[in-house]
């Protein structure tokens, strides 16, 4: 087209534009700030800020992990509902040898899970939202199919509760004497990770922290997260530049199961049943977060900073709604209508900067 | 030899473009073998009568795919189509007199309420189209934000209940058998409307400039626009049918039950990966440009056999969920692989093939040893 129409895009930038463009999550969130106190007067008590951020603990850490998908230029990570859900319940099975076991073994199978996505991404190249759709649709299969519908607590054992799951059976028969482990007290300490409060802050508020500032040295101070900004922008550019484009991709989506499974972890020990239909619905509000914190979808463009900034501008909206009374359905049809006007938005703004589209 | 390599190719080739018939036909024998009484009509005909939403919902699907767009909205587009036309219904029946006002009264509200519900499946369609096409989002955000949006509004449309039709007018009507024999009794009101817009709707696709059309902007926007196509309406008219076909599967699907509910597939077999999968398996290629309309509603059969099949076996209703995901994934992994085959041949002439062995090209810097190979031989031809 550009051979009959004049190129109207700008090569020189406004840097208003830029600066909006950069920061637009954080003037939002001010924004949002303000109507917040002249909604309630108790908006910024401590208390409802910290409601705020506990709330929306959860999808930081999923949001994290989506991040670095989003950033080497895949389009999302739609498996990590099912992921949440599978490594809560293996965390469940795997606690009856201590929290620990269950831990690790949950981040075992999220990272199995992300390097299988990896790889048929990376190396076959697949469209990236078919595959981890189906993925998503091959897990609830397995976690429904080996629970024959039913769901696992943590503190159940009865004799029908080594017939069904994963590992059970195979735990059953290899060591007899499972029946005899204290699990009341194994289950209050799994129930327990998401009702510890350390100096009066959530447990999981420390998790996200901690997994953000990680995600941050990651993406933006290290070789690795210079090779995803690489292969983001451009996935010839980065094979061609000596880059193992598979490789990088592949650690992306474990990165990103990763960090479903450590929340999918808290999620289940908050529900205290672990379930198919744990995380229901936290790949789209991920997907959400970061496109509001200025990440493009086209790759390679953003930060962590910007991402938890869209995690706390969609926990900012949902109290808002919630103290204007609003209910959550109508909630969900106003966060969809908002996410497609600053999507809309935002490819618009890149179009004038003559950037690509997302 | 060569010859015949070709023609291999050529037959594997046609193998795989119909490979939903050969599929339809195994998954029948295998099932009629594994369950007795598979192929009976009592089993058959709720079989099909299953697959006539899917099949509606698939052909705006496999529309917007062949385009080279994912519509991941029909999910919540069924449920706006089967609740509206139940709400508008009841509201415009009170309107019109309601009970005392006889036929005309039960006619003219459901003619409106029909209407509505299509309007909001296609209005909510065009909003997608023109977001992809005119604001250049990529489709599948655009849908997932449509997804969530529209999953909010029918539980608000609804306050979170079923709605049901204050007459029973209607049901008698669109469900009632034409005639009452086995296999025969399939064909009612429903099923006759659903093979028709399928039936138009390839027409569409396959016999009309339009389509033909809209095959050349998924696999080629390049040679789209060279040929003068405008694109950016075809995109939009893509997503305007989904919306339409998704909201008239809805309303069929209400219709016949007299009621909607507004989280049909949530906790069930996901409307949405039945016809992605159906969609893929029938041979529409992911990144656009090739598909049939026919060939998806075939699928659509093939998967419902399936999970019949499995239930006649007795493996219960999980054995489907899982089933459905391994098919998929499955499928799609093939495609993949057959894609990624084709990548690493781009560029290759096959018919040089010969040739090149000839040649004895060495990979190495020896190009110039070739051409002075050549040269001499180009000499005598002059």
């Amino acid at each position: 087209m550009s051979n009959t129409k004049q190129d109207i895009r700008k090569t020189s930038h406004n840097s208003f534009t830029l600066i909006v463009n950069k920061f637009g999550v954080f003037f939002m969130i001010l924004v949002l700030s303000v109507v917040g106190v002249l909604v309630s007067p108790s908006f910024l008590s401590s208390t409802n800020l910290l409601n705020i951020l506990n709330a929306v603990s959860y999808l930081g850490i999923v949001a994290a992990g989506i991040a670095f998908v989003i950033f080497c230029g895949q389009y999302g990570d739609l498996s990590a509902p099912m992921t949440m859900a599978t490594t809560g319940v293996i965390c469940v099975e795997f606690m009856r040898y201590g929290l620990w076991y269950g831990i690790i073994a949950a981040v075992i199978a999220g990272a199995v899970i992300g390097m299988i996505n990896g790889f048929v991404i990376g190396k076959l190249r697949v469209n990236a939202i078919i595959w981890t759709l189906a993925m998503n649709f091959i897990l609830e299969g397995l976690v429904r199919w080996s629970y024959k519908g039913t769901q696992i607590y943590p503190d159940m054992a009865t004799e029908k509760t080594y017939t069904t799951g994963f590992f059970l059976p195979i735990m059953a028969k290899l060591d007899p004497n499972i029946m005899d482990i204290d699990l009341v007290s194994r289950a209050a300490a799994f129930n327990g990770l998401a009702t510890t409060y350390p100096l009066g802050v959530p447990l999981v508020l420390y998790v996200m922290f901690g997994v953000m500032i990680t995600g941050y040295i990651i993406m933006s101070k290290t070789t690795f997260g210079n090779q995803l900004k690489v292969v983001g922008s451009s996935y010839e550019v980065g094979k061609m530049s000596g880059i193992n484009a598979t490789r990088t991709v592949m650690m992306a989506f474990m990165m990103s199961s990763i960090f479903a499974s450590i929340a999918g972890v808290f999620m289940t020990s908050l529900n205290q049943v672990g379930a198919f239909y744990i995380g229901q619905g936290y790949d789209f509000q991920a997907v959400t977060a970061i496109i509001l914190g200025g990440m493009s979808l086209s790759g390679g463009r953003g930060s962590m900073i910007g991402v938890f900034g869209g995690v706390f501008t969609l926990g900012l909206i949902s109290n808002i709604l919630t103290l204007l009374g609003i209910g959550t359905f109508t909630q969900k049809m106003i966060t969809g209508a908002i996410f497609i006007t600053v999507v809309a938005v935002n490819a618009k703004s890149l179009r004038k900067l003559g950037r690509d589209y997302a | 030899m060569l010859k015949n390599e070709l023609d291999k190719d050529k037959l594997l080739g046609t193998l795989n473009h119909n490979r939903i018939y050969v599929f339809l036909v195994i998954v029948i024998i295998l099932m009629s073998i594994g369950a007795p009484g598979f192929m009976r009509s009592s089993n058959v005909i709720p079989l099909m009568k299953t697959s006539l939403l899917p099949i509606l919902v698939g052909i705006g699907f496999t529309f917007v795919m062949i385009g080279g767009n994912f519509d991941l909205s029909v999910g919540a587009m069924i449920n706006v189509g089967a609740l509206m036309v139940m709400g508008e219904f009841n509201r415009f029946y009170a309107i019109f007199g309601g009970e005392p006002a006889g036929a005309a009264a039960v006619f003219g509200a459901w003619t409106v309420a029909f209407l509505i519900a299509l309007a909001a499946g296609s209005f909510f369609g065009l909003i997608n189209g023109l977001l992809v096409a005119k604001g250049k989002v990529h489709s599948f955000i655009v849908t997932i934000g449509m997804l969530t949006t529209l999953s909010g509004f029918v539980y608000t449309y609804s306050k979170g209940n079923t709605i049901s039709a204050n007459s029973y007018a209607l049901v008698d009507i669109i469900e009632k058998p034409l005639l009452k024999l086995p296999y025969i009794e399939f064909f009612t009101m429903r099923s006759l409307i659903t093979i028709a817009v399928l039936v138009i709707f390839e027409i569409l696709l396959v016999k009309t400039s339009w389509g033909r059309g809209l095959f050349m902007v998924g696999s080629n926007k390049e040679a789209a626009w060279q040929a003068g196509i405008d694109m950016e309406r075809k995109i939009i008219w893509t997503f305007v049918i989904s919306g339409f076909t998704a909201a008239l599967g809805g309303i069929l699907f209400a219709t016949s039950m007299n009621a909607a509910v507004p989280n049909y597939g949530e906790r069930g077999i996901n409307p949405l990966m039945l016809v992605l999968a159906s969609t893929i398996i029938g041979g529409t290629v992911m990144t656009g440009g090739r598909g049939s309309v026919v060939k998806t509603a075939v699928a659509v059969i093939t998967i419902q056999a399936i999970f019949n099949g499995l239930i006649g076996m007795g493996l219960g209703f999980d054995s489907q969920v899982l089933s459905a995901g391994v098919l998929l994934g499955a499928v799609v992994l093939y495609e993949a692989y057959v894609l990624y085959k084709e990548s690493l041949r781009k560029g290759e002439r096959p018919a040089l093939l010969p040739e090149a062995e000839k040649l004895k090209v060495n990979h190495r810097g020896s190009k110039s040893k070739v051409s002075g190979e050549q040269s001499p031989e180009a000499a005598q031809g002059a």
